[in-house]
């Protein structure tokens, strides 16, 4: 267990995934016109340079603005169909499963491709809504399996006994299967948020000149050197990520959805 | 809870369930969980409609100079693999596979160990604090890990530092493979090591020290006990990770410095430079094929053959 | 052994307040129940005893109505339940795992029953510290249910299906997890809650002496039959069928054939050997039989001589077990050694020993009973 191949590669990977966030939380506050390392000095004036940049705020502001509808279109969708996935057997169940993971088992820019063809044909370009939808798709079965997953951990004698106990379906569902499943939820509306708000190649598909959200600003200026208010931006969304992973291992439903998930 | 029932609340609730009275009688009971999986299967619809879609675009001729659509025809699959263009393609998508196949195989090769720490460690600050540090790239987003990555392999950056530091200038590794393969290892390692742990969860540990009791080398061990055992999970960590590299665009186009375009970069230009929805529509089904036959179906149906002998040897 | 000498209420004095008939709930080829028919009279209560997978907890589902049944009828009070759903069945029921909420304090579980039937808030406070002091746990109202200990949460649980005051409470091997002293105290607190109040209860395990501690009838289950209803004493004294015999203690199983002769009533089995018994009900000369010896029935000597009366046979295990020494004896003509529970532990393997029992207590029933 604690052989020399097994340090060793943990090491590795420890360093692989680790000094990326460091050189960026690094760089997010250096000093300095132009992006080296080691920095010249250090400073928040990458910060002060996103506030000052008036496009890359508001493109923060339209990429906030999709987490948010994502958010929102996960939870219609995807939370009932977890519940009708796990708690019913019906026809089709079997090939439903599989359709709403058709996001996943495609390559992405294929999907891109796909919502680009559709949109433009619909005449929706232009708009931020589609790019939400096209997020939406490809990140539900993320929420899905977050939810199904506290589904699964939830004794279903509950629901059986708050029946025995005069509960309405209703109230079953509100009192007892709804903040039961509420960490699933929780998790997994973060997840997709986090997701929402950082994805790139659907963006990058669908986007107009005057709709561009953070990640495709962030790309667009690093065809040359990346200023510094570059690095601020990837600052915070390493610091979302963060803070997300955080709260969600706190939650522990996470730890164990991902330690002992059968 | 309310503690009366007069409340909004109760009186939300006592609606709902005459409403249900109401409903219920009918046939509304039996149709329960599809009402239930409607918003799901239009929001996806997009996606199926929006493939079709696809599939329709790429047999239609098309006109770039006038940017005009044609009859139907199988021009924009000649273009994929016909001269003069098709080796370009090819060539690109041989690329995609092969430097995703690799960064695949990396990463299971590390995630493998990694798994059995965070599920064998006695220590529950060491198994959280890894489970964090895996979860961030994964959540962080593709064009902050590829701006990392920026920072770090410029010749500016942290390599070009370390290397100046042994004397060698130019030592960036921005447009050299190393530097793409690097950058996609970062997300795809804890992916695998997150998609591998649910298989290898399922190992007694008193497996391991009965090999031990008898003998087998920690090698031997790993070899006979610990990767055969953790097949389920190491498919779903090659399917799932694969099909994540395949569609990669941010790290060949910056720290490919565009000299080893991706299949996602070619479909890009296609589009923003060129116009062309058709050929592009193409290529994506192309894409969408190969992985389908090369990875979907082998994995999906490798996990069902796993499934069927576990269930054959239950019941011997 | 036997159960507290109780007043059971006679069938004909009152009329039953639950009844099951021909009820059958089968997936697929199997029937979970088997054409079940099942009185319970008011104030009673009664056990389902049975193996694993016998039917008893379906039993207990189906007059819930949390699974539906496919064919006879069901009543409470003479009323047809079929088609009422669950939560107007007015059914306390208490799971194995008691499926306590929770994300809600040990007040609101209790309290959960009363809002859902809008009883008045302040009636709602009062009935829950009422019944917390039925079960004995005062003072425990506000706390998680995850702080409290195994047998305050069985507690907790039995309020919580008792605080709405159904007519009937269900109990599904809610002791089934418990280690054995736990066990022993929860078995003694549900009999002293049903001599304290107005509740029929229906209890299903699979241990057959919390069955017969326990209850005023006992319904001993198989396959989704229902193989003997009657008190604990009928049961294990006059079992209706080898199934119930071997279930429930230690019991000598020997077929054989009944003759009715001079010397009385006996099975003689193929080789030979001849068992007095009490046949059951009038089972017919050459009849074929089943013997039931209990282990602790028979009594075991060293003969004088061999014109002693029973049967000759050859110790062939003795262990002791503390109250009792286990004999298991060879006996010439019988198959199996039978199985033997000697207060006198002086006899040492290999002995010849000789076999007796009072014919009152060693029962007979014809083979083609089911079992």
């Amino acid at each position: 267990m604690r052989g020399p191949v097994i340090r060793l590669s943990l090491a590795f990977v420890i360093l692989l995934v680790a000094v990326p966030l460091a050189i960026v939380l690094v760089a997010s506050v250096s000093g300095g016109e132009r992006l080296t390392f080691p920095p010249e000095s250090l400073s928040l004036n990458p910060y002060r340079a996103l506030v000052g940049n008036d496009e890359i705020r508001a493109a923060l502001g339209r990429s906030l603005i999709v987490g948010f509808q994502v958010v929102a279109l996960s939870l219609i969708a995807g939370v009932p169909a977890a519940i009708a996935l796990v708690r019913f057997r019906f026809r089709f169940r079997f090939g439903l499963g599989i359709y709403m993971i058709l996001g996943v088992a495609t390559p992405l820019i294929a999907s891109a491709f796909a919502f680009l063809a559709l949109f433009t044909q619909m005449g929706a370009l232009g708009a931020l809504w589609p790019i939400s939808v096209g997020i939406t798709i490809v990140n539900l079965p993320f929420l899905m399996f977050s939810v199904a997953s506290s589904l699964f951990s939830l004794d279903p004698r509950l629901e059986e006994a708050a029946a025995t106990l005069g509960a309405e379906g209703v109230q079953t569902f509100l009192f007892v299967t709804l903040p039961g499943i509420m960490p699933g939820i929780l998790s997994g509306t973060l997840m997709v948020f986090v997701l929402g708000i950082s994805e790139f190649v659907i963006s990058l598909l669908l986007f107009t000149i005057n709709i561009q959200t953070l990640p495709i600003a962030m790309f667009a200026s690093m065809r040359g050197p990346p200023p510094p208010e570059v690095a601020a931006a990837a600052g915070l969304y390493v610091l979302a990520a963060v803070l997300v992973v955080i709260t969600l291992t706190s939650l522990k439903s996470t730890e164990q959805f991902f330690y002992r998930a059968d | 809870m309310a503690e009366t029932y007069t409340g909004l609340r109760w009186r939300l609730i006592d609606g709902l369930i005459a409403a249900g009275r109401v409903l219920r009688p009918g046939r509304i009971a039996k149709a329960q969980p599809y009402l239930l999986l409607l918003p799901a299967v239009l929001l996806v619809s997009f996606l199926a409609v929006g493939l079709l879609w696809l599939g329709w675009l790429s047999i239609h001729a098309y006109d770039t100079f006038l940017m005009q659509a044609g009859k139907i025809s199988a021009e924009q699959y000649a273009l994929l693999f016909e001269p003069p263009s098709g080796p370009f393609y090819q060539q690109t998508l041989l690329r995609t596979l092969a430097l995703s196949l690799t960064v695949t195989a990396g990463a299971v090769l590390l995630g493998l160990p990694v798994a059995y720490v965070i599920i064998r460690t006695p220590s529950r600050a060491l198994r959280v604090a890894l489970l964090v540090l895996l979860l961030v790239p994964f959540l962080m987003g593709e064009i902050v890990r590829t701006f990392a990555w920026y920072l770090i392999l410029a010749n500016r950056g942290a390599v070009g530092w370390v290397a100046s530091l042994f004397g060698i200038e130019d030592g960036g590794l921005l447009g050299t493979p190393i530097g793409v393969f690097v950058g996609m290892m970062q997300v795809s390692t804890p992916l695998a090591t997150l998609l591998i742990m649910p298989a290898m969860r399922r190992i007694d540990p008193n497996l391991e020290r009965a090999a031990a009791t008898l003998g087998a080398s920690p090698a031997r061990i790993w070899a006979n006990v610990i990767v055969p055992l953790s097949w389920p999970g190491i498919v779903a960590a090659i399917i799932v990770v694969l099909l994540l590299n395949i569609a990669e665009y941010d790290m060949p186009a910056i720290l490919g410095l565009g000299r080893l375009p991706f299949v996602a970069n070619v479909i890009g230009d296609i589009y923003r430079l060129q116009q062309n929805l058709y050929l592009g529509s193409a290529f994506s089904l192309l894409l969408l094929v190969v992985s389908t036959l090369l990875v979907v179906v082998p994995g999906l149906l490798f996990l069902g053959w796993l499934r069927f002998r576990r269930a054959r040897r239950a019941a011997a | 052994m036997t159960a507290q000498p109780r007043p059971v209420p006679e069938a004909s004095a009152q009329p039953a307040i639950f009844r099951l008939s021909g009820v059958v709930k089968s997936y697929g080829p199997h029937n979970a129940i088997d054409h079940v028919d099942l009185e319970i009279r008011p104030r009673e209560l009664f056990t389902l005893l049975g193996p694993s997978g016998s039917g008893k907890s379906t039993i207990l589902r189906a007059i819930a109505g949390l699974i539906g049944i496919d064919g006879g009828s069901l009543t409470i009070e003479g009323r047809d339940v079929r088609n009422v759903p669950t939560h107007q069945r007015n059914i306390g029921m208490v799971f194995q795992s008691l499926a306590l909420f929770p994300h809600m304090s040990v007040f609101d579980n209790i309290a959960f029953p009363l809002r859902m039937r809008r009883e008045p808030q302040g009636d709602i406070a009062r009935r829950v510290a009422q019944s917390l002091d039925i079960v004995r746990l005062p003072k425990i109202a506000e706390r998680r249910v995850h702080e409290l200990s195994g047998g305050q949460q069985q507690r907790v649980a039995l309020a919580r299906a008792l605080v709405y005051n159904p007519k009937l409470l269900l109990l599904d091997e809610p002791l089934g997890a418990l280690d054995k002293r736990l066990r022993e105290e929860m078995q003694l607190e549900i009999v002293r809650l049903h001599r304290e109040i107005d509740v029929t209860i229906i209890n299903v395990t699979h241990d057959q002496v919390e069955a017969m501690v326990l209850s005023d009838r006992v319904g001993v289950m198989s396959d989704g039959k229902l193989m003997q209803v009657g008190s604990g004493e009928v049961l294990y004294r006059r079992p209706a069928n080898r199934f119930v015999a071997d279930f429930l203690g230690r019991a000598n199983v020997v077929d054989g054939t009944l003759r009715i002769d001079g010397a009385g009533p006996a099975v003689i089995t193929p080789g030979g050997a001849r068992i007095a018994v009490t046949p059951e009900r009038q089972i017919p000369d050459g009849r074929r039989a089943t013997a039931i010896l209990r282990a602790e029935d028979i009594e075991m000597a060293v003969p004088g001589d061999s014109g002693s009366p029973g049967l000759g046979g050859e110790v062939t295990l003795r262990l002791f077990e503390g109250e009792a020494v286990y004999y298991e004896i060879a006996v010439p003509g019988i198959g199996r050694p039978l199985r033997v529970a000697s207060r006198t532990g002086e006899i040492p393997n290999g002995a010849k020993v000789r076999l007796t029992w009072p014919r009152d207590k060693v029962w007979a029933v014809a083979e083609d009973s089911d079992g």
